[in-house]
């Protein structure tokens, strides 16, 4: 996508006292037996926010909640400056919130710009306002040339498209977007993410994004939250909980790196807590003896590196390059999810802050 | 294809949003424009548009007649036949539930055509995740798709009561039929907004508990032409009218009974306990609709 820009807006937080654009305080759910949502506190920073899970992990509960569709059975929530308690405040809330929702939703037999200036005006925009506001919606989201088409005849990107459109209609300062490239195609897909990309980061509006796609969530997002069972799993920066770790490297090689991967197998080093996984051709992560010594040394300053360079030297291994290995968001993710040791020390450190 | 020089600009609203904004209008403005859209039902309106023509034709005929002194100069037999003519048109009243009972088949029709797939194909098409997104209650998404339904059911029915009572009250001499049958235009379009009412609660929620319009519409005929085929034949059968009070175009025949004066058929019942099928049908209505819609709400 080639999106331009009008002059960056300020982004709203809505006035919570930390700056905080959605605050959850004791947060819990339960229909009848079963617990949806259990006992969350978390702050969401202004900003892209991917709203992370696996299937059954609470995350549509929490949108629910929070956009007052679902009563919380127990807990406080707060968006921006408001605490929706009442029905009223409940629906007041709406007008705040854009949300795309995950699965197809049409208006039928209308065509685009209908579907999106009556949802607008349901919103509260005048007529005339909210014609404005369709038209520049859907240039916005590239729908402009199909706006006076039957919406039951738009291909699957220009739905996602179209309820992307119709989020933004009354300009909301928070966007819940469910899913928003399921069922896309590659070009799609980047289109869309593009557009998350641009609402996020440009235009400075308050994204929470909840998808399964964790590189999407990766492009687009600056902060993450892991749901699991009901429960926040981990909460942080995406920049954070992707850091260089202190215990792996990442070596590349340009020829014979199977012979540092044999030497590093064998039973004495591996002993001595070495280890190395092929990541593919000529890539190796070797993780470094005696992390627990080294946790808070940089990888570049670890003692094991000298030692690494010296056997690869001895080996007459030719090497491209050395780095400090990085967690991949997928890789927090699981580790959140399964609740198993992450690579990554500070991922241990955060996840006790979450609830 | 999209010229290579075109840039998106996402352009921050600046206006304000109104408070409360009348969710059930926007729905209905929104619903009634939708169904417009398709021409061919307007065909269905043809039979109350002919029965509003010939009703008005007789009503303006039977106050001309009375008017010209009831065919003076036609002879004796003249008069006769005149004064047998008057008789038999010049009760408004008889014109307008005659035109209201041919019609209310066709009626029917009208409102079920246009009612069955309003929410219906929401549930299909998931709409209702779009409204329940934005501040419309319960109440406002029902009262919109209501006004949807009695906007053409009252093209159907009231409308074409209300031009007869015109014609009546235009052609009447010194606005007699106004000053004599004052509290009867009153009556007969409660009556009509009655009719259209119970029959549009009914048809939606019908509509409410599937998901596909043809289901609703046939489920919505069935529903009130079987009632009204069982009554007949039960009342037959058992040679008791009371049974007409399972149909609801029974129900409406007793109401006419009593509001306009007209005795066409005699029901054998108290108008009270057509008073009370009538609220229970609607209030089971209504509880079928507020119970669909909050679980779509709860959906959403």
């Amino acid at each position: 996508m080639n999106a331009t820009t009008a002059p960056t807006p300020p982004r709203a937080t809505g006035g919570g006292a930390d700056g905080a654009v959605i605050r959850l305080a004791g947060l819990a759910k339960r229909y009848g037996k079963v617990t949806a949502l259990a006992d969350i506190t978390m702050s969401l920073p202004p900003g892209p926010v991917g709203l992370l899970g696996p299937n059954g992990a609470g995350k549509t509960t929490l949108i629910k909640v929070l956009l007052g569709l679902a009563v919380p059975t127990a807990g406080e929530v707060w968006i921006g400056d408001m605490r929706p308690t009442t029905r009223s405040e409940r629906l007041a809330l709406r007008r705040r919130v854009g949300y795309m929702p995950e699965s197809d939703c049409l208006i039928p037999g209308t065509s685009a710009i209908e579907l999106v200036s009556t949802l607008g005006k349901l919103m509260g925009l005048t007529a005339a306002d909210a014609m404005t506001r369709a038209h520049e919606v859907l240039d916005y989201v590239q729908l402009d040339e199909a706006r006076y088409r039957p919406i039951e005849g738009f291909s699957t990107g220009m739905k996602q498209r179209l309820k992307l459109a119709q989020a933004l209609v009354h300009d909301p300062p928070l966007l819940l977007l469910d899913e928003p490239t399921n069922g896309l195609d590659p070009k799609g897909r980047r289109h869309m993410l593009a557009l998350v990309e641009d609402l996020g980061r440009v235009q400075k509006k308050n994204v929470l994004l909840c998808s399964h796609l964790l590189p999407d969530v990766e492009k687009t997002c600056d902060h993450v939250v892991v749901m699991n069972q009901g429960r926040v799993a981990l909460q942080g920066d995406v920049a954070t909980l992707t850091r260089a770790e202190a215990t792996r490297v990442v070596v590349k090689t340009v020829l014979d790196g199977e012979r540092l991967a044999e030497r590093l197998a064998a039973p004495e080093l591996a002993r001595a807590g070495w280890s190395i996984e092929t990541l593919g051709r000529e890539t190796y992560r070797v993780t470094l003896p005696d992390a627990s010594r080294a946790a808070d040394m940089p990888a570049a300053t670890h003692p094991d590196i000298d030692e690494l360079l010296a056997l690869v030297a001895s080996l007459g291994v030719l090497v491209e390059s050395v780095e400090p290995a990085r967690s991949t968001l997928e890789e927090v993710f699981l580790g959140a999810v399964d609740n198993r040791t992450s690579p990554a020390p500070q991922l241990r450190a955060k996840r006790g802050d979450a609830t | 294809m999209k010229a290579t020089t075109h840039a998106e600009l996402y352009r921050p609203f600046r206006g304000q949003l109104r408070r409360s904004p009348s969710t059930a209008l926007v729905l209905a403005r929104s619903g009634i424009r939708t169904a417009y859209r398709s021409k061919w039902p307007l065909l269905l309106f043809a039979v109350p548009l002919i029965q509003t023509i010939v009703r008005c034709f007789i009503v303006y005929f039977a106050f001309s007649l009375k008017d010209s002194g009831l065919g003076a100069d036609l002879g004796v037999g003249g008069k006769v036949a005149s004064a047998a003519l008057l008789q038999a048109f010049s009760n408004v009243e008889q014109q307008i539930v005659a035109l209201l009972t041919i019609t209310q088949f066709f009626t029917m029709i009208v409102l079920a055509w246009y009612g069955a797939g309003l929410i219906a194909d929401d549930r299909r098409l998931k709409a209702h995740l779009l409204y329940f997104a934005r501040p419309v209650t319960k109440s406002g998404y029902i009262l919109g798709k209501l006004l949807v339904v009695g906007f053409y059911g009252s093209l159907a029915i009231v409308l074409p009561a209300t031009v007869v009572i015109v014609v009546a009250v235009f052609s009447s001499p010194d606005w007699a039929f106004v000053q004599e049958r004052g509290s009867k235009i009153l009556m007969v379009e409660l009556y009509a907004l009655l009719w259209v009412f119970i029959h549009a609660l009914g048809i939606l929620a019908i509509s409410s508990l599937t998901k596909r319009k043809i289901y609703a519409l046939v489920a919505a005929v069935g529903f009130f032409v079987l009632t009204n085929a069982v009554a007949a034949f039960l009342s037959e059968a058992l040679d008791d009218s009371r049974w007409w009070m399972m149909s609801m175009f029974g129900n409406f025949g007793a109401l006419a009974n009593e509001w306009l004066g007209m005795r066409e058929r005699e029901f054998n019942w108290p108008v009270e306990y057509t008073y009370f099928v009538l609220v229970g049908v609607a209030l089971a209505f209504t509880a079928i609709l507020y119970r669909q819609v909050g679980r779509m709400e709860r959906e959403a």
